[in-house]
This record gives structure tokens, sequence and C-alpha cells, in this order.
């Protein structure tokens, strides 16, 4: 490749770019910061540490995105620096591989290969040089020959076209990190809770954005079963998918079976049980019947009135099961449980209200409350994904695949042989290959060719 | 019934390692047959072990193939390890090779036998394992992880050779030339059979978990080892000497490749299966 030498400081960056050197510590400095993202709390794990450092280490932890390593702007980066030095890697290395294949220039024997060296008589080497390309051409598929003035050079090649393959296995993680990159950029992942009997059409994205889906998610029934020995068996939703008030899809999401509907995939991926209560309230002129969890806000008649449902206890200190409820009004805050035994705890003790204000169900007028029941629930947790990348990563996996097979397990060969006169003993003859995994074996007709003729049979041909 | 055969397998590799140390401190050849022998009869064993696992997992009602706990994926990692071998045992110039490699599978097959930790029994699925992908992902990493493994035997051995004073007993070893060809070859198998592992388990991933790669720290660790060995095969190429950066930095994979089997199991992670 032809440099331009007034452009000192930009020659030394691309042959900097340029090198293997770089290749190897890339590969080896990023397989080192992948290894900080497994041993340092990620994303939500992180976020509960972070406040346990000190003020410095939490700086430095922004600073270096160190809660997403693999997301952090130097990550990538490096991601990028490898990108770029496999381009021009592939590139500088294919245009002197094509150059070889396309005949115009012979590769130079390999100095570090040791050669097969042996002396025959006689000074015909024109002879020998003919014989010694009829085996080559047998066994190799390209075969150039030199003569000059007595001294014959012979270079042999086979699968020369299949180590192009090993541009495919770089263009192939070329395509894999593209298709990453476009899946993030246009895809999501989306992640939502929903019992039997609820719907959803949004789902909260990994950066706790709602997303709207554009049809809505109804979940018919939801069921775990188990092994005999109490091992889960299997997880199941049963959705069906609504586009307007209408029924469109129905379908199955089993772990290892996810469901796909308009583009989106819809995965079985958790499921929680929440204890959900079951009250009523009454006021004047109503009642109203409210099924709540934990985390519950609710309104009644009273638009600026904010109900709280702050706890739900199975059994709050051996009094059973009790919602603690909080207000939040133009009055400020209030706060109270209500108990499911609360009548036979007002017979039980004298002046409850009065020693116990808190477990009062009338503690925010005009409204009085009633706990029928606590029941456990179950939400199964589904994911819902689109990725417009797959198409790309797969194509990208089954290249690298077909790549590396066609480098390593199609054979491929290079021989040079050279026969150089010398009057005083005869011919010396010189024989270097080279295979791709090292075999440096010349080839054994080659050899036996080569032992005859020591032994004055020059007669020998090669069957 | 199969983990009886298979703790006897056990011995029968560690009488092929003695017999093959004694064929190498002695020189008798026809000691070499023997080990080959040998070798062969615990690896009958230990397939018809690992067949007949899988039938009484049937017969249990929870059928699927033996490759679903710490225990099975040890006994098919000690298996995988043995078809290497028994391929190498084949090769005239890779002679006496075998004596190192013999001991990692006897040591796999022994510390899932008889470690108190480890539980032996079959046990049904969990929902996450219930997938096709589950043999042909595991079967293509192991497969790999033997080749590594095998890879670095020989890089143990170049680097042995290629002290200053070697001893005596390496002169009895394949020459460092032949080595590093070995360690070349059996790195490149190893390569691609564990990118297929990889994409067969990003294919898996992606039906089971919705996304192809979630930088798990099971496939961080995977890609970590990729990583090594994709440096290790690209140093061929680089420097004067090139067999000792192939044997150092194999070994360094095989510390990854160890990292990425167990000990993963130590951080959090989605891959958690093998922790029981």
């Amino acid at each position: 490749m032809k440099i331009n030498k007034k452009r000192k400081t930009g020659n030394k960056i691309w042959s900097m770019l340029l090198s293997l050197r770089l290749n190897i510590t890339l590969l080896i400095i990023i397989a080192l910061a992948s290894i900080l993202g497994t041993v340092i709390p990620q994303g939500d794990a992180a976020s509960k540490f972070i406040p346990h450092l000190r003020p410095w280490e939490q700086n430095l932890f922004h600073v270096l995105g160190l809660s997403n390593v693999y997301h952090s702007t130097w990550f990538i980066a490096l991601g990028v620096i490898l990108c770029i030095n496999l381009i021009v890697c592939s590139i500088k290395d294919l245009r002197s591989s094509w150059s070889i294949a396309k005949k115009k220039i012979l590769p130079a024997v390999p100095r570090n290969e040791k050669a097969y060296t042996i002396v025959v008589p006689g000074s015909n080497s024109a002879d020998l040089g003919t014989k010694l390309e009829n085996i080559l051409k047998e066994k190799y598929q390209r075969v150039e020959k030199k003569d000059s003035g007595g001294s014959i050079f012979l270079f042999g090649e086979k699968g020369s076209y299949a180590k192009f393959s090993i541009y495919l296995v770089h263009l192939a993680v070329l395509i894999i990190i593209l298709g990453a990159g476009f899946g993030t950029m246009f895809g999501f992942e989306g992640y939502a809770e929903v019992a039997k009997g609820q719907y959803f059409s949004k789902v909260y994205t990994k950066d706790n954005q709602l997303k709207d889906l554009g049809f809505s998610v109804y979940c018919d029934d939801f069921q775990i079963k188990y092994y005999k020995n109490g091992m889960p068996k299997e997880y199941r939703s049963d959705l069906s998918f609504l586009v307007g008030n209408k029924v469109v899809k129905k379908a199955s999401v089993i772990v290892n079976h996810p469901a796909k509907f308009m583009g989106i995939r819809f995965y079985q991926s958790n499921y929680r049980d929440y204890p959900e209560a079951l009250m009523r309230v009454n006021y004047p002129g109503g009642t109203r019947a409210i099924r709540v969890r934990e985390g519950s806000v609710f309104k009644l008649q009273d638009q600026e009135t904010f109900f709280h449902v702050l706890r739900v206890h199975k059994n709050l200190m051996g009094m059973g099961p009790a919602v603690e409820i909080g207000v939040h009004s133009s009055n400020g805050w209030v706060q109270f449980f209500v108990l499911e035994n609360i009548e036979k705890l007002k017979t039980r003790i004298p002046n409850l209200f009065q020693r116990f204000p808190s477990l009062d169900p009338s503690s925010f007028k005009p409204y009085t409350f009633y706990l029928d029941g606590i029941q456990d629930r179950y939400y199964t947790g589904i994911m819902a994904n689109k990725d417009p990348g797959i198409p790309l990563v797969g194509l990208g996996g089954i290249t690298i695949i077909t790549g590396l097979l066609l480098t390593f397990a199609y054979p491929q060969k290079k021989i040079w042989v050279s026969i150089t006169v010398n009057n005083a003993k005869g011919m010396d003859v010189a024989v270097v290959a080279r295979g791709k995994t090292g075999d440096t074996n010349p080839d054994r007709a080659i050899k036996e060719l080569l032992e005859h003729y020591k032994e004055g049979n020059i007669e020998y041909s090669h069957t | 019934m199969n983990t009886v055969i298979l703790s006897w397998v056990t011995f029968i590799y560690l009488a092929a390692f003695f017999i093959s140390i004694i064929r190498m401190v002695t020189g008798k050849e026809y000691l070499e047959k023997i080990t080959y022998a040998v070798t062969v009869t615990g690896f009958v064993g230990h397939t018809a072990g690992l067949i007949i696992r899988w039938f009484e997992s049937y017969k249990l009602g929870i059928g699927h193939a033996p490759l679903s706990n710490l225990y099975e994926s040890l006994v098919f990692f000690a298996w995988t390890i043995v078809v290497f071998s028994l391929i190498i045992e084949r090769r005239k110039e890779a002679k006496g090779l075998n004596t190192f490699v013999l001991p990692v599978a006897f040591l796999f097959m022994a510390y899932a036998s008889f470690s108190p930790d480890i539980d032996t029994k079959i046990q049904p699925l969990i929902p996450a394992l219930k997938s096709n992908w589950l043999v042909g992902h595991v079967i293509t990493c192991f497969l790999g992880y033997a080749a590594f493994v095998v890879a670095s035997v020989f890089s143990f051995i170049y680097l042995l050779k290629d002290r200053k004073n070697p001893g005596r007993l390496s002169n009895s070893l394949p020459a460092k030339k032949i080595l590093e060809r070995y360690i070349y070859q059996s790195a490149v198998v190893g390569y691609i059979l564990f990118s297929l592992g990889i994409i067969t388990g990003s294919v898996w991933a992606y039906y089971a978990w919705g996304t192809y790669w979630g930088w798990d720290p099971k496939e961080t660790w995977a890609l970590i080892t990729w990583l090594i060995f994709t440096a290790a095969l690209h140093s061929r190429f680089v420097g004067r000497n090139r067999g000792r950066h192939l044997a150092i930095l194999t070994l360094i994979g095989l510390a990854s490749v160890f990292f990425t089997y167990l000990g993963v199991n130590y951080l959090p992670g989605l891959h958690s299966y093998l922790g029981s």
C-alpha cells in the first residue's frame, strides 16, 4: 500500500489502526472491562448499592457509568474502535490476499518455517521440475513455475479462496454489532404485571417509561403447575389480544414459548402474588366496594382527595387482617388502620378508639371503611419486546459459523519448491510447506520422488 | 443404577492414567495399547451410564436428556474430554499427551461422583430448561470447553518444555513445534464449537427470556472466554514468540472457561440452575 509521507501523524494513527497488535490489545481490554460489569452490581442492584459509597466513589460511579457498564460511553467507544480496527485490518489484508489470489504476485517463502532439503544427483533440473510440477498439479489447485537459468522455482496452493472466508467471519461480527445497535435504537423491552381478569395496554420499558402498545392484552388465566416433589413445572398465561374491543388473537404464553402479536413478542417472565384487600366504604349517599393492594391509590367523591393503600397486613400484631390507609386532602394527611375484626375488638377492649385513635376506620370523615377480607392474587409478569435488529443478528450468527467452518475446516496449503543446480554435488532441492492449521509437512509423493532420485532411480515416476 | 456405573467409570479412567504413566516412565510400548483399551472400556461404560440415566429419567416420568444439573454437566464434561482424548490417542505425533488429558477427565468424574455437595439424583426440568435448544446448547458448549481443556493441557506441556532447563520427562514428549500445532488445532475446534454454543444459547435466550443477549453474568463470561480465545488465535500472527503467547493466552482462556462454567454461580443471574 502506498503511503503519503507528508501526513506523518496521520500515518502513525493509520498504521496503529492497521495493526493486529491493537486488535489483540482491544480484545483483552474489552474482556477485562466486561468483567467489571459482572462484579459491580448493575442497574437496579446498583441503585441500592450506590448510597453506601463515599461521595468520591459515587462520583466515579456516575462519571464512568459503572452502574451500567455495557452501555457506558467508554465501553461503546472501545467497541467502535474495535470495529474500525477490524474493518481497516480486513481491507488491508484483503487487498494483498486478493492480488495473490489473482495471480499477480507469488507469496514470499516464509522465513521461519523449516525447509525440507535434499541433494539429488544429476543436473537435469528441467526434467525434475516437470515431474514435481505434475505432482503438484494433482494435489494443488494453482501451480506456478519459474525457470531462471537452470534454477527452478515451483509454487503450489490449494484452498486459496477458502482464506477469504475469514473476512466473512469479520463481516459477520460487524453485522451482529450493527444489528444489536439497530435493535437498541428502534426496539424496546417492556414489562407488565397483570392478574386474571385484568388487561394492560401499556408496558414499562427499562428506563421506567410507559409505552403504549396500541392494543390491549387481556389475561384470561394464569396457572402454575407443580411436579410431585414441589418443583415448578409450568407457568402459563392465557392471553387475548384486543384491538378496539375486539379479540383478534388468543394465545397461551409459557416459558420458552412466547406469543407474537403485531410485531411484538410476549414472554412469560415471572409471577408475583400480592395480598389484595376486599374493602367497602360507606359515605353519606352511598356505599362502594373496592379491591386494593399495596401501592394502590384511589379517589372517591372528591377529586382532590387521594386515598393511598400504604400496607396490607395479613395479621397486624395479632389482631388479624388489616389495611393501612393514608389520605391526602386539602386538610392535610390522615393515616389509619382498617381491621377486619374491628367489631370483635371494640367489644373486647373498651374505649378502643380513644386509646388507639389510629384504629378508627372513620378517621377521615365522612367515610367509614370496612375490610371484608384479604386474598392472595397472582399477577403474571409479561415481557413485551420488539427488536427490529433480529434479522441482522441472525444473519450474522449464521455467517460467523459458515465463515469459521470454511476458514478452518477447508484444507488450505501452500508449498514452495526450489531446485538449484550445484554442479559439484548435483541439485539442491528445498521444500517449504505451510498448511492452515500448522501442517508443515511436504506431501509424501514429493518426498518419495526426491528420495528415489537421491538413490539414483531417476526413472521413478509417481503413479 | 447409572450413578453406580458412572462411579466405576471414574476408577477405570484412573487406571488408564496410571498405566499411561508407567508407559511414560518405563517406555514400554505395549502399555500404550493397554492404556487405549482401558480408556475405551471406560468410555463405553461412561456412554452407557449416560444413556441409562436418560432412560431412567423417562421411567420416573420426567424424561429429559442428562444435561440439566451440576452432576449431569460434570459427567458430560468428562465424557467430551474423553472423546477428544481418544482422538488424540490415534495420532502418532501426539504420543504421551494423553497422560495429561486423562487425569482431567478422572477429576471431573471423581468430583461429580464423590463430592458431598453434589446431588446425583435425577431431577425434573424447571420451566426455563424445557426447550429443544437445551441439548444443542449444552452439547456444543461442553464440546467447546473440552477442546479448550485439551488445548490448555498442551499449552501447559509447551510451557514446561519452554523453560531453560526442561526436565528429563519432557524430553519424551513431542517437540514444541508439534505441540504448538496441537494447541492451535484444539483451540480452533474449541472456538468453532464454543461459538456455536454461544449462538445456540442466544437463540434459546431469545425464546425464553425475550432477548438474545442480556449481559447476564454467564453470557458475559462466555463472551470474555470467546474474546480471550479470539486474541489467542490472532496472537499467531504477531511477534516472535508465537507458541508461547498462544500457550499463555490459552491457559488464561481456560481460567475463564472455568469461571464461565462454575464461578458465575456465585454471581447473581439467570443461569443459576447449576447451584442446586
